[in-house]
Parts: C-alpha cells; sequence; structure tokens
C-alpha cells in the first residue's frame, strides 16, 4: 500500500466509531488494545486543543463534564480535525455549536412532529 | 562535559514552577510551534511565549528545537502547502534562538492534511524512509544538525524490533542524527513485551545526537473493553528506575552525544513535584559526569 493510500485509511480510521475494523481493514493483525488507545489519545488531544482555545468550551466543560463529553464526541466524529492550533480549533467547534444550535431547514420542520409523534407512539 | 538540558514549556505555572530548574539547565529546548499562532492569513506568527523565551538571559545557555508538528512522515500532497508555512515560521525561529539542532518525531502528526498531533505510526517501508530522509533534507536547509526521534507507538505496522532499522535508515544522510528517547524504549517494550536492551542493541549509537529522559504513567483500566493498562508516554511522572539504568548504560557508548535532557509536560507539576524535579537533574548531570570519567 501506499503512504498516501496508508494515510487516508489512518485518517479515517482515527475517528471512526470502531477503529480497530478500519484499521483490521488494511493491516489485519494490527493490535486491537492499541489501535483503540491512538484513537483515544488523538481525541484526547483534540479535546486539549480546544481547551487551551476557548474559554467557553472549557467553561461548558466545567458546568457539565458528561454532556459536553457527549458534545465534544459528536463533534470530533463530524468535524475533520483541520486545526492545528488552538484558536482555530475553537472556531471550528463555535461553528459546529452554532449549527446545532440554529433553527432547521423547512424540511426538517415538517418532518419533527412526525419524529416526535412516532416518539409518543412508542411509549 | 555533556550538556544537561530542560523542556521550557509555554505555561506561567510550569515556568514558576521550574524557575530554579530552568535557571540551572546548560540549554532549553522548546517545541517551536508551540510559540505560534495562527493568522487568518494562513502565516504563522510569534505568540506571547515566543518573546519571553527569547527574552531569556542566556549566559551560555543554547536553545534545541524540538518539534512534534512538522510531520516527518507524511507524504500527502495536501499537507504540503501547511509544511511549508511550518518550515519558514522555524526559519524565522532559528533567526532568533540560534537553534544548535532541530528534531522531530519519527511518525505522521498530520495525517491526509488533518491534524492528529500524536505522532502516528509509519508502515517501516523504503517509502516512508525516502518521505522522512526528504522532511529531515527540507529541515537541514534551516538548521544544520537535525533528527528523528524514536517514537512511542501503541501499536505498530510489524515488529516493534525492527523499528530500528527504519529509525537508521531515516537518518542515514549526513548531519541527520537519532535523538534517543529512553522512555519512549521502555514504553514500547513495556507495552509490546521486549527487552529494551534487545532494541538499543539494535541501533547505531554513533547517530545519537541527545537522549531524551523522561517519565509517564499507567493507563486507566476502564479505557480499554479489555481491561489491558498500557504504559502511557505523557512525561508526567517520575523517570523509572530502568530508564536511569538505560541512560547509564547507554550514554557511555554514544561518542557523539551532544546533550541529555530532562522532559516534564506542562500541568503535570506540583509544588510537591519540583524537589523531585530537581533532584532528577541532579541525577542527570552526576550521570552525564560519569559517562566523561570512564570516557
Amino acid at each position: 500500500m501506499r503512504l498516501v493510500d496508508y494515510e487516508k485509511q489512518l485518517a479515517a480510521a482515527m475517528r471512526a466509531r470502531d477503529p480497530v475494523a478500519a484499521m483490521r481493514a488494511i493491516y489485519p493483525g494490527v493490535d486491537a488494545d492499541g489501535v483503540r488507545m491512538t484513537a483515544l489519545l488523538v481525541a484526547r488531544l483534540r479535546f486539549e486543543r480546544l481547551m487551551r482555545g476557548s474559554p467557553e468550551a472549557e467553561a461548558s466543560f466545567d458546568r457539565d463534564p458528561a454532556s459536553f463529553a457527549r458534545d465534544f464526541a459528536r463533534y470530533h466524529a463530524e468535524v475533520p480535525p483541520r486545526a492545528f492550533f488552538p484558536a482555530d480549533e475553537a472556531t471550528l467547534f463555535r461553528a459546529w455549536r452554532d449549527r446545532q444550535a440554529s433553527p432547521p431547514p423547512v424540511r426538517s420542520r415538517i418532518v419533527a412532529p412526525k419524529r416526535l409523534s412516532q416518539r409518543r407512539s412508542r411509549r | 562535559m555533556i550538556p544537561v538540558g530542560f523542556t521550557l514549556q509555554p505555561d506561567p505555572e510550569f515556568l514558576e514552577r521550574c524557575a530554579r530548574i530552568i535557571a540551572g539547565a546548560d540549554y532549553w529546548e522548546v517545541a517551536p510551534e508551540t510559540l505560534w499562532r495562527h493568522r487568518s492569513d494562513g502565516r504563522l506568527e510569534e505568540n506571547g511565549y515566543h518573546r519571553r523565551f527569547a527574552e531569556m538571559s542566556r549566559r551560555g545557555r543554547f536553545f534545541v528545537a524540538h518539534g512534534v508538528g512538522l510531520s516527518l512522515g507524511s507524504g500527502a500532497a495536501v499537507d504540503a502547502r501547511r509544511r511549508r508555512a511550518w518550515l519558514q515560521r522555524v526559519r524565522a525561529d532559528h533567526a532568533t534562538f540560534d537553534f544548535r539542532w532541530y528534531t522531530d518525531h519519527l511518525g505522521a502528526s498530520s495525517v491526509d492534511g488533518l491534524a492528529m498531533t500524536l505522532p502516528l505510526p509509519l508502515p517501516m517501508t523504503a517509502e516512508a524512509a525516502a518521505v522522512v530522509r526528504r522532511r529531515l533534507s527540507q529541515m537541514q536547509r534551516i538548521v544544520g544538525d537535525v533528527g528523528v526521534e524514536n517514537n512511542v507507538a501503541y501499536f505498530l505496522l510489524g515488529d516493534a524490533l525492527d523499528e530500528p532499522r527504519f529509525l537508521m535508515d531515516c537518518v542515514r544522510a549526513r548531519g541527520c542524527h537519532l535523538l534517543l528517547d529512553l522512555h519512549n524504549v521502555y514504553t514500547m517494550a513495556t507495552n509490546f513485551g521486549f527487552d529494551p536492551a534487545d532494541y538499543l542493541r539494535r541501533l547505531d549509537l554513533r547517530k545519537v545526537i541527545e537522549i531524551h529522559v523522561s517519565g509517564g504513567s499507567e493507563s486507566d483500566p476502564r479505557w480499554l473493553p479489555s481491561g489491558r493498562v498500557l504504559r502511557l508516554d505523557g512525561h508526567d511522572g517520575a523517570v523509572p528506575e530502568l530508564v536511569w539504568r538505560m541512560l547509564e548504560a547507554v550514554a557511555p557508548r554514544c561518542p557523539n552525544l551532544r546533550g541529555v535532557t530532562l522532559e516534564r509536560m506542562e500541568g503535570t507539576v506540583g509544588d510537591g513535584d519540583v524537589p523531585l524535579l530537581a533532584a532528577e537533574m541532579q541525577r542527570l548531570r552526576a550521570t552525564v559526569q560519569r559517562r566523561r570519567r570512564r570516557a
């Protein structure tokens, strides 16, 4: 496998829901614990970069660590880590949060009540 | 005498607590990219710590650069622009700090253009070694002496004891050196189950320009579904006794050694840790002096 192809696979694996499966697709014998630990550390370093760059994110984390950790996990999965510096990570995170908070587009508004009714009917 | 160095971390608490240790070091190691910020036009500029470190009274001390962000093993074209900006910034820093040498880690911290921060393992192939050599050659146009640090990886694409061969292939050019991190060898040996002496025996110690000594800690068993605990290279704890013994054994066999550095991460130094760090610096100096007497 060429190095550039390896990089693509590796980048995807580190943010995959199942990094071990993603890595084993290219290197079947790779150590599962080692891959999981690496993906965890990549996420942790990104988290630390965000904390250094964003006082607001840090305050959110201090207020409710569990809820922030869930948000961060979604952010990490959804937004490729293109920021190499804390301030840039803060900008990416703010943009992602704003997208979460903004009103859904018209089509989604129509769908939303149906989803709600489905949820009620399941109860 | 082999100089003894200490890391400078851009953190006010670290700098305050470690002030006496910093003052007692023969040289200071900085990660250049921790002294930068990104401008909106894409250029990299100095942050406040850049000036603070540049203004420190040197009195015979010197700086060495040890980065993590250049990403020696990245081959992706998508990262080329960033690497160019990085090297331009290092050139400007070199004009300020006059780095004696500049090292980075074996691995790729920028992968397919994405910031992984942690240097990730490379396939130990001729192609990957050629990419690392190309990066080192680019670094050498700025700082004459450059090097690669043996990295900690938590998974490998091959045999851990094949890594020394790969490393030596990466640094075979003139002016390219090995930064031998003994805690990294210890961590890899612990996690992969090999004897550190077997790893060290496979290295050409004539290439070693600097040795790193540090500590770490163990992962939380809840982090992995298997419950397995791995040794982590966190630079957040005492130097293990085995690492001291490795230093005693290996330093006298490195004829071109130019410095031994004690590394410590910011945010990990409490008041109670300062005497321990001071004692570690003393022990480092004593060990290096013993090496000189033996030589």
